[in-house]
């Protein structure tokens, strides 16, 4: 056997480089951890889309622990096309969301006739499957909260309209005592759960401050739930002002509809998504 | 090749596969929910590479052997549908911003 292979190099060769592929790391590897490191690296990344850096890293890492700890090449380079895709996730939310910005930049006028497109789509939004009601009381609330413990990678969301803050306020009513208590104690025994808490408005008044209201709103919410024992990194909020509208604004119960705060339950490890 | 891919398997162990159909599941979901968000106008061709990866992993699925193989590209389909999701809400405010600019221009400097 040996002499044959002696009087054959190219065999030898080709011994020489199957032995190789199993000790050597994936080129997929090397290439996703510095795509990483560059996207990890860049300033508006790490301003807009910290959630989503995170997820990349422990792709990367999960990459990198198959290939140390099993060798097992062809799952390496699987789990490295994950993270790549993963490293792209946070370029793309940064981008979403340093747009989401500039939008706010613009006067209300105009940006509503922009809407046409975007009304739409919050109206095809609504089609899909989820599990979402509107609250009217707490045992709607605790019924959903019920549902998603039987459900663990789906996602809720509880549309909050009146129920919580008066017209034009950023307090919470004291009758929402009851449904943040029952949504702190559904994240408190579901740790693989968290939530993102989303402000909206009306058109009527200006566009920055409807923003701004929708802000606090979703921050009041979160600021309950923290003083309810909530860890505050599990509770993102975002203030949408009018873009998401679920109603017309032409009549006065479109725009009772419209001002709502949404808290979304996301599922199990699922990830932030700004719309 | 086979032979070299067994031997890395390390005494069939590492062999025994787990289904693929949660993964095929959640690529399904993942697709759905792309569409939701207008992937199909505004993220066309990472939707489609979603739904070719998820095509593929039904057909694998059916043999055992392609299991392996099955949860791959069901895995691959999920994380190509988030980038198609991303990718049309990125692109849809693109395209707002640069309406508003060209309404903005039609009216004129205020």
């Amino acid at each position: 056997m040996n002499g044959r292979l002696h009087r054959f190099p190219l065999a030898w060769a080709a011994v020489a480089a199957l032995t190789v592929a199993c000790a050597t790391e994936p080129g997929e590897l090397s290439q996703v951890r510095t795509a990483y490191e560059q996207m990890a690296a860049n300033g508006r990344v790490q301003e807009h889309a910290g959630v989503e850096i995170h997820d990349a890293e422990l792709a990367v890492k999960e990459a990198e622990r198959v290939w140390h700890d099993n060798g097992n090449y062809d799952e390496a380079v699987h789990l490295a096309y994950l993270a790549t895709r993963r490293v792209e996730l946070a370029w793309l939310a940064a981008e979403r969301r340093e747009l989401s910005d500039e939008m706010t930049e613009f006067p209300q006028q105009i940006v509503n006739r922009a809407l046409g497109v975007r009304e739409q789509t919050a109206a095809s939004q609504q089609t899909a499957r989820r599990l979402a009601m509107h609250l009217s009381s707490v045992e709607d609330l605790s019924a959903l909260l019920e549902q998603l413990d039987a459900t663990p990678e789906e996602r809720g969301v509880l549309t909050l309209g009146d129920v919580l803050f008066g017209f034009d306020s950023a307090v919470l009513r004291p009758g929402a005592d009851e449904a943040i208590a029952l949504l702190a104690e559904f994240l408190l025994t579901h740790p693989a759960r968290s939530l993102l808490v989303e402000g909206h408005t009306d058109d009527s008044g200006v566009l920055e401050y409807n923003f701004d209201l929708s802000r606090r709103r979703a921050e009041a919410v979160k600021a309950e739930l923290v003083e309810a024992g909530v860890p505050p990194e599990r509770v993102t909020t975002v203030g949408y002002g009018p873009v998401y509208p679920v109603a017309t604004n032409a009549v006065a119960t479109g725009r009772a509809q419209n001002r709502r705060v949404e808290v979304v339950v996301l599922g199990h490890g699922e990830q932030l998504e700004a719309r | 090749m086979v032979a070299i891919l067994l031997a890395c398997c390390g005494g069939g162990v590492a062999c025994a596969t787990p289904s693929p159909e949660p993964s095929i599941a959640i690529a399904r979901q993942a697709i759905e929910r792309a569409e939701d968000l207008d992937a199909r106008r505004y993220a066309a061709q990472d939707l489609a590479r979603a739904n070719d990866a998820l095509r593929k992993a039904e057909r694998a699925r059916s043999n055992r052997a392609d299991w392996i193989e099955a949860r791959r590209l069901a895995e691959k389909a999920a994380v190509d549908a988030e980038v198609a999701a991303a990718r049309a809400g990125a692109n849809r405010l693109h395209i707002a911003i640069e309406e508003i600019r060209k309404a903005a221009d039609a009216v004129g400097p205020q």
